[in-house]
């Protein structure tokens, strides 16, 4: 529904983007993430028709954007970083003019205006000004500005930021909600968002496309070993060195905490159970036995910072 | 034809929305009305001085409104700039344009949407400030010709004026520089007039005919000159084609 082929932007002699390829399959959520700076904007701005780029092609609903972007455009659900709001009109008369300009049909603008509102939870404020909105509010009207003529395609800029845990968790569900109808990007600085709704993700850092896939498969590629960590009540008494003499074990690490190690093994062995028995067997108190499973973050941090981090001390069990 | 309708309309509310429309109103009929009052003060003394026997073309249309409507248009050079620049500037500033540049809508959609609300709020200020002939008009005989050949030079010539205010206002995002862009834009073709007395007899014709003076003299002397129309059509539609690339050249930048 989306592709980029071979995208590049730049700015003078400054290249915003270089060479970008993705696809967006039908129906699918695809997360845009990258640190500042990296090209997410330019990216979705060239998708949507706001620039054109320097060179490549890119196409939205089978319509290339620089050909036919009457087209592309009808199709297409934007929502740019900054929401671009009327002050002095009220919600209702934003949706409306919208609507309008995004070619609903005369008699259906107000049933698509309610719809929207009601699918963002503006519609208590449709008619107080868009000048005294909340940035909550803004954002959740910004959201209905782009979903007013039920395009196909959404391309959203950063749709959770200035919103509070609350409604972050409901704009996700609208966005959840709008899977499989709708193909969505959408580009964060979230990360938990990405796991949260994306079906995929992709990391682009200084303009290039770094990685394309799942989170899980992300984060399976770049695991060299298998983690787990161990929580006892008693650890002295060389307990680290039985474990370390386990078949398939690699290192043994003290944790952050105190009583914590981690132990790390083979790529695709299985230890948990052998260390079990070896600290029950010790007698130095199991409390806590928990694989250890790559983050987001550490992902993220992995792909697009050049060296190796050194990845027992960024890990935690989180998996947000 | 659609996206130009709903973004003209898009435009006049926000025109009646903001202080500027009422303003920009309100200082040109106080202006008008004053120079209307004085004119006529004027015509009156002279009627007075004559003792009825006026010379033949004595008329209180030509002495009256041609000078009136010769005042309005430096009145519109100063007027025109404070309505046209928010056009386009504001839309940058409130990162609108991206909406309106992402929408199934073409660039000419979308500065002709913006040229038509000014022009009909142009045309509405015209239309009200006809109740200084029509008073008139109760009290003593007009030259309706020589009026309605001014009224269609000052739709030309406003026409012209609003399409550079236009322009003036893509360049820039802050409305106080677009403002002073489009100012200087309408001077300049206004002093062209007064250069052309200064200088060589062929160079003098090419300033006189870029000159807004010498056209809209023509039109408000009651001479409906082909010449004239066109001279002030093909100057809005150059200047919103400029506008149009303006835009359209953005999106390479």
């Amino acid at each position: 529904m989306i592709q980029a082929d071979s995208l590049s932007r730049s700015y003078g002699d400054r290249w915003a983007i270089k060479d970008v390829s993705f696809e967006a399959r039908p129906g699918e959520i695809l997360g845009f993430l990258g640190p500042n700076g990296a090209g997410k904007t330019t990216t979705m701005r060239v998708l949507a028709g706001f620039l054109a780029p320097t060179s490549g092609r890119a196409s939205v609903a089978g319509f290339d954007v620089v050909e036919k972007p009457l087209e592309a455009k009808r199709r297409l659900g934007y929502l740019p970083e900054i929401v671009p709001l009327y002050e002095d009109f009220t919600t209702r008369e934003y949706l409306q003019f919208v609507a309008r300009l995004k070619g609903v049909d005369r008699r259906k603008v107000d049933d698509a205006v309610d719809q929207a509102m009601t699918l963002c939870a503006t519609t208590d404020v449709a008619d107080r000004l868009v000048r005294n909105l909340s940035r909550g509010y803004r954002q959740r009207v910004g959201l209905a500005h782009a979903i007013v003529h039920d395009p196909p395609v959404l391309i959203l800029d950063e749709p959770t930021s200035a919103m509070d845990p609350r409604q972050i968790v409901e704009i996700r569900n609208v966005i959840r909600g709008l899977r499989g109808t709708h193909t969505i990007i959408l580009s964060t600085h979230i990360l938990p968002e990405a796991t949260a709704v994306c079906d995929r993700v992709i990391i682009i850092n200084e303009g290039a496309v770094v990685a394309v896939d799942t989170y899980e498969q992300l984060a399976a590629r770049l695991r060299s070993s298998e983690k787990t960590m161990v929580r006892i009540a008693r650890p002295d008494g060389g307990l680290a060195d039985r474990l370390r003499a386990l078949p398939g074990v690699l290192h043994v690490t003290s944790g952050p905490a105190r009583g914590e190690l981690v132990v790390e093994a083979a790529l695709g062995k299985e230890v948990r159970e052998d260390i079990a028995r070896a600290v029950v067997g010790a007698g130095a108190g199991l409390l806590e036995l928990r694989p250890l499973a790559m983050s987001l973050e550490d992902v993220f941090l992995r792909l697009v910072t050049q060296e190796d981090v050194a990845a027992g001390e960024t890990e935690g069990g989180r998996r947000a | 034809m659609r996206g130009t309708l709903v973004i003209a309309r898009k435009e006049l509310k926000q025109l009646f929305s903001s202080p500027i429309a009422y303003v920009a109103l309100a200082m040109f009929f106080v202006i008008m009305g004053f120079l209307f009052f004085s004119l006529v003060g004027v015509y009156s003394f002279q009627v007075l001085q004559l003792q009825g026997t006026p010379p033949p073309d004595f008329n209180p249309t030509r002495l009256i409104f041609t000078p009136l409507y010769q005042d309005t248009t430096f009145v519109l050079i100063l007027l025109v700039p404070v309505l046209t620049m928010r056009l386009v500037s504001e839309e940058d500033r409130a990162h609108t344009m991206e909406l309106l540049a992402t929408s199934p809508v073409t660039n000419a959609a979308i500065v002709l949407g913006k040229y038509l609300a000014v022009l009909i709020l142009f045309f509405a200020l015209l239309a009200i400030s006809a109740y200084m002939p029509l008073s008139l008009a109760m009290i003593g005989r007009l030259d309706w010709g020589l009026l309605a050949s001014t009224y269609i030079g000052l739709l030309m010539l406003g026409g012209a004026f609003l399409s550079i205010g236009l322009f003036a206002s893509t360049l820039n995002e802050n409305q106080i520089v677009s403002a002073a862009i489009g100012f200087a834009l309408l001077l300049i073709f206004w002093v062209l007039g007064f250069a052309q007395q200064a200088s060589g007899s062929s160079v003098q014709q090419v300033l006189s005919s870029l000159s807004f003076a010498t056209h809209f003299t023509n039109l408000s002397g009651g001479v409906i000159d082909t010449q004239d129309v066109l001279f002030f059509l093909s100057l809005a539609g150059f200047f919103l084609f400029l506008g149009i690339i303006a835009l359209e050249s953005r999106k390479w930048r």
